[in-house]
């Protein structure tokens, strides 16, 4: 059975006495990561294994989907395919539907999608049973960003380029021991103070069609987020916060803005 | 942006451990300036709350699952933890305490000194120190002879002297003077300690007789045994596992309560036993006029001495310096004689002794005999002749010899019974014919006393017989002595920092400058000063077990203690008027007696003394002190030269530690302000470093930094005054 991690998960118990301690394991089909613990039985109770489940995933970036097994008193009840991800009703639902993608061709495009059992990695000419409609597009302006949303699936997207911001703060302000004079006089102490800086960058994902739509506002959610820059991925953070869309327009324009993590200036 | 790490051991592997940023951990670097050895950090602990992450639940095995039986559950791990790229702390142990509100909270315990802990918890009088078998007392009047004066202290700590029953050294029998009185000429017929003491009482001018020197323990085994008991580990100047004689000086102070100190044996038991069998007599002065040896053989008993007695006489002791020989005559002033009391008892006789006969002698062989003389003092009357030696004629070197060792002649003179005129004292000396020319090329003779194999011998233990003082109270003590405050050096000992240090430190020029550190301009004050630690008060009195800070009138049977108190004064009226910093168990010396004032007392340990109308004895008092020669005033017809004796320490200002302490504390400016991490510094912090600021224009003293993992960093530091240089 499919299961997704981040989604509460209850095994009921059943056919055991009350008041009998049953011992239950979870582990990856291999045995190589197991988690053990007991169960005190009253009635037929509801055990919660989502918790085991996230740990299963000792790489979550690059493993998304993990097969494990339930023991109970060492006896294998259940089998699962986690997935790392949580999934609301019309995510489950596109596993039979397939998405609409837009296709960067000339810049490094990730995508893989969940299709039923695994994840995969999804190409134009692939056969995947998830297999998107394609479309193409050669543009390479902007900044292009890859992440993954919370059902597991991999995306990139090319975003605008909007307004880049630094945003700094204050550290502490110490006395350098120097003064400052003019004139034959002193005017003041020379203080310094440390600072750290961000770079924050509004972009947009433009004419977004409501097909494109569904998947590209995944990226608001996603704690995996990153920049490409010539060969190599930057972590960003997208900037919390609301962002809304209409629903029924044909072609929208989605604004987000992340954090790019900075060269800070000197540690004073 | 400060970069912390937290590594943890677990099972078998190192984590990393995902924590805030900051992570909320605050480490405190506290010097023990006005702190004692009860009051030290033996160990450090920080509780700070890690956030839960998929990682840490992993690392933790999901301890916040109840359901789950967690192998960390109630254990202690490794950690290390990183500060900014530098280990702070290597060697810790983590746990975790709770968890709550989604987040785990965990205690970082470091710094241990696990001996310390053990000391503070589980302390114990050293009267119950390991007592084995090295630790008997046999006592011997010889070692108390000094003949190296430059290496007194050493010279006697010889490895014949260890069998596998006793050790014998110096320290254990140097010579605590103890007064008592024996009425002038009077020994009662059954030397009955408590019937003569009850004349003392009445006989004021008494002849004032000590009566016998004590066993002292030197503080270095006991340092040793408090060692090994808590598990302690010790720098080189408290404690070394040299033999006395090899102990290294690692501080040119002087004295040296760790090195030369000693605590005399009290038990009452003892010295009962004791009393009644070896005397030494001096006179007021403190010098020798002659030896009184008591010897009882008693029978059927077990836990009491075993007297091993060895006199020798040396042709050392009549060489005129520029010859070897010497000539005896049968003239009392130049007869070596030494007296004993003797009860009971045999006498083996050894030794050799060489005549020099002039050319030609054709005369007897020449001959010694052993005389004994009961004298009233000084005059030889009643002479009894015990033996006569015969000495034989030795081809090889052409002298006429007497060899009485042990595969020789022996003489054993059988006393029991034998009844000597009034007093009831012995003589014995060696007596030559006075033939004209005969000289002596040699003479040395052993006189052992000789103890029936079948009596019972007695041995007395060390350990039980010193004062009731605890292990921690010792250590105390022996700090405060030393006029210095206990620290943890880098390597994790026990150690000492002294007072003056700070001074020499600051003279040489070698101090901390945290000017640039300093987060307040040169117009700027401190954040916080306060005037006192808090523990201190106007007066801060040191005092002697006998002492008490305030005024009481005495009585007039009181008895008189020396060593004056130390008073720090702190120079703020709005302190308490009086406190006490810290009282020794131990007692001053002993001036007078109140109940026998004109007794000289020899300025020693009050001794035990017994109650009259119950006979009982009282145990004598504790004191601690130093090693020290004993000189013989006198240097007459015995030729004695020093004893080593003892002298009690006492408190005062004299020692420089705390004269300098007191201007330490005079008027006391505590400061606390901002800094940034001093970080090289703190790793391996001297506090006897002074600390300059420049923007304060002074040098200070530290007392504690504080760092904190959002990067600020409080110190709290004592203004050096300016008064002491020079």
């Amino acid at each position: 059975m499919t299961v997704f991690v981040f989604n509460p998960y209850y095994y009921t118990l059943s056919g055991y006495g009350d008041g009998s301690v049953v011992n239950i394991a979870v582990q990856t089909r291999d045995g190589n990561i197991q988690f053990r613990f007991n169960v005190v039985v009253h009635g037929q109770p509801r055990v919660y294994l989502s918790r085991f489940f996230q740990l299963l995933f000792e790489n979550p970036e690059n493993t998304r989907s993990i097969d494990a097994v339930l023991l109970v008193n060492n006896v294998q009840k259940e089998t699962y395919s986690l997935i790392y991800g949580s999934a609301s009703p019309e995510q489950i639902d596109h596993f039979t539907e397939p998405y609409h993608v837009r296709w960067f061709s000339n810049l490094p495009m990730v995508c893989s999608i969940f299709n039923g059992s695994y994840f995969d990695n999804i190409t134009p000419n692939s056969q995947s049973h998830a297999q998107p409609k394609i479309t193409f597009d050669t543009s390479t302006e902007g900044f292009f960003l890859k992440w993954m949303d919370n059902v597991g699936n991999l995306w990139s997207f090319l975003f605008k380029e909007g307004t880049d911001a630094v945003k700094t703060k204050d550290g502490t302000e110490f006395p350098t021991g120097n003064t400052f004079s003019y004139g034959g006089h002193i005017i003041d102490e020379i203080t310094r103070s440390s600072k750290t800086s961000d770079r924050e960058i509004k972009c947009c994902a433009c004419n977004l069609t409501k097909e494109e739509r569904e998947y590209v506002k995944s990226i608001v959610k996603s704690n995996f987020v990153y920049l490409s820059y010539k060969d190599s991925w930057i972590p960003v953070k997208v900037t919390a916060g609301t962002y809304s869309y209409s629903i029924d327009e044909p072609l929208t324009d989605f604004e987000i803005s992340f954090s790019i993590p900075d060269a800070q200036p000197q540690t004073l | 942006m400060i970069r912390e790490e937290l590594y943890v051991l677990v099972r078998g592997r190192r984590e990393k451990v995902d924590i805030k940023s900051p992570s909320g951990i605050t480490i405190l670097f506290n010097s023990n300036l006005f702190a004692d050895l009860s009051k030290i950090d033996c160990s450090k602990s920080y509780t700070f709350r890690i956030p839960h992450t998929a990682n840490n639940s992993r690392i933790f095995d999901v301890i916040e699952d109840v359901r789950v039986d967690s192998s960390l559950y109630g254990k202690r791990v490794s950690c290390e933890y990183w500060f900014d790229g530098v280990p702070l702390i290597q060697n810790g142990n983590l746990y975790l305490s709770e968890v709550s509100k989604g987040e785990y909270s965990a205690v970082m315990i470091f710094d241990v000194m696990e001996g310390l802990v053990n000391l503070n918890d589980n302390d114990i009088s050293i009267r119950e120190l390991v007592n084995d078998n090295t630790d008997i007392v046999k006592y011997s009047m010889d070692e108390l002879y000094l003949q190296n004066h430059a290496n007194y202290f050493y010279e006697y700590y010889r490895s014949d002297h260890f069998s596998n029953n006793s050790i014998q050294t110096p320290c254990y029998n140097a010579g605590v003077v103890h007064y008592g009185v024996v009425p002038d000429g009077e020994f009662p017929p059954d030397y009955n300690l408590e019937v003569y003491y009850r004349k003392i009482i009445d006989d004021e001018r008494a002849y004032p007789q000590l009566l016998f020197p004590t066993p002292v323990m030197p503080v270095q085994r006991i340092i040793r045994k408090i060692r090994d008991h808590f598990g302690l580990s010790m720098s080189r100047r408290i404690v070394q596992d040299a033999d006395q004689r090899d102990l290294q000086i690692m501080d040119e102070r002087d004295p040296d309560i760790f090195r030369l100190g000693g605590i005399p044996m009290v038990s009452t038991n003892m010295d009962e036993e004791l009393a009644r069998k070896e005397a030494l007599i001096f006179d007021g002065l403190g010098g020798i006029k002659k030896v009184t040896r008591t010897f009882t053989a008693i029978t059927g008993q077990t836990e009491t001495y075993t007297v091993e007695h060895v006199l020798q006489f040396s042709s050392a002791y009549y060489a005129n310096p520029s010859h070897e020989l010497i000539t005896l005559k049968n003239d009392s002033d130049r007869v070596k004689t030494f007296s004993l009391n003797v009860h009971n008892m045999c006498l083996r006789i050894s030794g050799k002794i060489v005549f020099s006969t002039p050319s030609g002698y054709t005369g007897e062989a020449p001959s010694i005999s052993i005389v004994s003389i009961a004298p009233p003092r000084y005059k030889f009357e009643g002479v009894i002749e015990l033996a006569t030696i015969q000495s034989e004629y030795d081809d090889s070197i052409g002298r006429f010899v007497i060899d009485i060792n042990e595969n020789g002649w022996q003489g054993v003179f059988d006393l029991s019974g034998f009844v000597t005129p009034s007093p009831a004292e012995i003589m014995f000396a060696a007596n030559m014919e006075d033939e004209l020319g005969i000289l002596l090329d040699q003479c040395t003779i052993r006189v052992e006393p000789y103890f029936d194999e079948g009596a019972a011998g007695h041995k007395c233990k060390v350990m039980p017989n010193l004062p009731d003082v605890s292990c921690m109270s010792l250590m105390k003590s022996l700090y405060f002595m030393a006029g210095g405050f206990p620290k943890i050096n880098s390597s994790g000992e026990l150690d000492i920092s002294y007072f003056t240090d700070i001074r020499f430190n600051l003279e040489e020029d070698n101090i901390y400058d945290w000017s640039r550190y300093l987060l307040i301009g040169a117009s700027g004050d401190p954040d916080n000063i306060k005037f006192t630690n808090g523990n201190l008060g106007q007066n801060n009195y040191y005092l002697m077990k006998n002492e008490s800070v305030e005024y009481k009138e005495s009585g007039s049977t009181d008895d008189v203690y020396g060593g004056n108190k130390a008073d720090i004064v702190c120079e703020n009226q709005c302190l308490d008027r009086v406190k006490t910093i810290y009282q020794f168990p131990f007692n001053g010396k002993f001036m007078v007696n109140g109940k026998r004032k004109r007794i000289p007392t020899g300025e020693s340990i009050k001794y035990w003394e017994i109650d009259i109308r119950t006979a009982k004895a009282s145990e004598a008092k504790p004191a601690i002190g130093f090693f020290k020669i004993l000189r013989d005033q006198d240097l007459d017809m015995f030729g004695m030269d020093d004893l080593l004796g003892f002298e009690v320490w006492q408190m005062g200002t004299q020692y420089k530690e705390y004269e300098f302490l007191q201007e330490l504390l005079r008027k006391p400016v505590i400061i606390r302000v901002p800094m940034r991490c001093p970080m090289a510094d703190l790793l391996h912090i001297d506090y006897t470093k002074p600390v300059y600021l420049e923007q304060l224009n002074s040098v200070f003293a530290i007392i504690k930094v504080e760092i904190s993992s959002s990067g600020s960093c409080v110190a709290e530091l004592l203004k050096l005054t300016n008064n002491y240089h020079g």
